[in-house]
């Protein structure tokens, strides 16, 4: 199944990967929880851009 | 034996114990219990500050003869281990019988002490509210009065987070400075046992039979200074209430700011996520409908993570403990809340915080998060005072790298003085 959303493909492909099939709510969830860590490692990438030469 | 599953067949010493009427069972608390040892002879309790203590271990912890089942229905079929944690051996070699395992989070990753497949773990201050975790069933049984000592783990917050709700001493200590090995793993960068305890003096003795290296001489000229900003702010009024009145009476009025604390929330969160995807694959491929769906779903978005996220978490939380001297500027520990609310409800979702809102787990993990990521030693000390709603209240101190003797000496010292307490609520029935 292929989305325009690249966060939502990631989470699809690995889902296959590991033989997961779930439901849309929960795809959704990991979605999100996904979306959280990206901001998380937004975060750490300009605290690193400040510390690190 | 006795197992979450078959309740019923709980030993009768760990029946029950009350709270405002309201019956604490120790099947709540206790994932297996067996029958306590004999009674020890008074001389030979005389010869270790631990023996004859009702101790318990988190449940993740391998304990001979006891399933390692780390909240997990998936795990819960798993045969008793086989053999003692090294962490559990020295305890044993300490003249301590453990006599039960405890209920936690599903494989350590929340703060809430709510489990998909076991339910909610009640507080035993107010049993309509959590216990906090993911060490849960360890802090409750020791505020429920079933327990004196128990062993949780703490990788982001998992001692002082239940430790502080519950309102008994909780100790992360320096990363390294105690064995992980026969841990179910959450994230095998930043887990790590920790002792839980109902008197100051009893959590030294128990770090100290966890090998944690304590000194005889007291500590002087600690300099204390109070974490401004995030992450100690946003709290709710009650506990800000405590935390003001509290630093007042120790006569605290140095402040640090941490503007580095939110990078190290992240890189942890990063770490936690990739690691504990890695960490519990062959579950999440081979039993994932023995997972609980959060969990399972936190587990599949850590495994979406590419490992150069991972990378660079692992380089910023090597650049912060290279600049650990000057992120405490001068001071010797750090001070601030251990969790921004009192215990929250056991249905709530959401959790304002001085007129924050943000979803329960990530707002109890706020304030401990960051120091766990540099490795730090944190103490939760119960504040004597409880709240209007007769809730505790957690005092976190955080030290330099080694420094777990000098934060539990100024436990010592603040039990001593009568500033704090652990409140259990009610001797075993």
């Amino acid at each position: 199944m292929y989305s325009e959303d690249p966060r939502q493909n990631i989470v699809d492909t690995t889902c296959s990967n590991l033989g997961l099939s779930l439901s849309m709510d929960d795809l959704r969830n990991i979605n999100d929880i996904l979306r959280t860590l990206e901001s998380a490692r937004d975060v750490v990438e300009d605290w690193l851009q400040k510390v690190t030469p | 034996m006795t197992t979450m599953a078959d309740q019923s067949q709980a030993p009768a010493v760990f029946a029950s114990a009350t709270s405002g009427g309201a019956h604490l069972a120790s099947k709540t608390y206790f994932a297996e219990a067996k029958e306590p040892p004999p009674t020890v002879p008074r001389s030979d309790k005389e010869s270790s500050p631990l023996r004859g203590l009702r101790i318990a271990i988190k449940s993740n912890i391998a304990v001979k003869g006891f399933r390692t089942v780390a909240g997990c229905a998936a795990l819960a079929a798993e045969a008793p281990a086989l053999e003692d944690a090294p962490v559990v051996a020295r305890l044993r070699e300490s003249g301590l019988a453990i006599i039960a395992t405890t209920v936690m989070d599903e494989l350590a990753y929340g703060f809430t002490g709510r489990n998909a497949h076991f339910g909610y773990v009640p507080n035993p201050h107010d049993v309509d509210r959590i216990s906090g975790g993911s060490s849960s069933g360890a802090a409750a049984a020791i505020a429920a009065g079933m327990l004196d000592l128990a062993v949780g783990t703490d990788t982001n917050g998992s001692v002082r987070i239940p430790a502080a709700l519950c309102g008994v001493w909780g100790l992360r200590p320096t990363t390294g400075s105690v064995s992980a090995e026969g841990t179910v793993p959450l994230s095998t960068t930043l887990d790590i046992p920790g002792p839980l305890a109902n008197s100051a003096a009893y959590l030294t003795a128990l770090a100290s039979a966890l090998g944690i290296s304590i000194s005889a001489a007291s500590p002087k000229d600690i300099r204390i200074a109070r974490v401004s900003g995030f992450p100690a702010t946003p709290v709710t009024p009650a506990v800000a209430q405590a935390i003001d009145s509290f630093a007042s009476s120790i006569g605290v009025t140095d402040q640090v700011a941490t503007p580095w604390a939110a990078a190290a929330r992240a890189g942890a969160q990063i770490m936690t996520a990739f690691e504990a995807a890695v960490a519990h694959r062959q579950i999440l491929t081979d039993r994932s409908d023995l997972i609980g769906r959060l969990t399972r779903n936190r587990l599949i978005a850590g495994a979406c993570l590419p490992p150069d996220a991972y990378k660079r978490a692992v380089d910023l939380r090597a650049a912060l403990r290279q600049r650990i001297e000057s992120l405490f500027e001068g001071h010797d520990i750090l001070m601030l809340p251990t969790v921004a609310s009192e215990a929250p409800l056991a249905n709530a979702e959401m959790l304002e915080t001085d007129g924050i809102i943000e979803p329960v787990n990530a707002a109890l993990g706020r304030c401990t998060i960051a120091f766990s990521f540099l490795g730090l030693p944190a103490l939760s000390v119960p504040i004597r005072a409880k709240t209007a709603k007769g809730l505790p209240v957690g005092a976190q101190f955080v030290g330099r790298p080694g420094t777990d003797d000098v934060l539990l000496a100024l436990g010592e010292g603040l039990e001593a003085a009568g500033l704090a307490a652990a409140h259990v609520v009610s001797k075993q029935a």
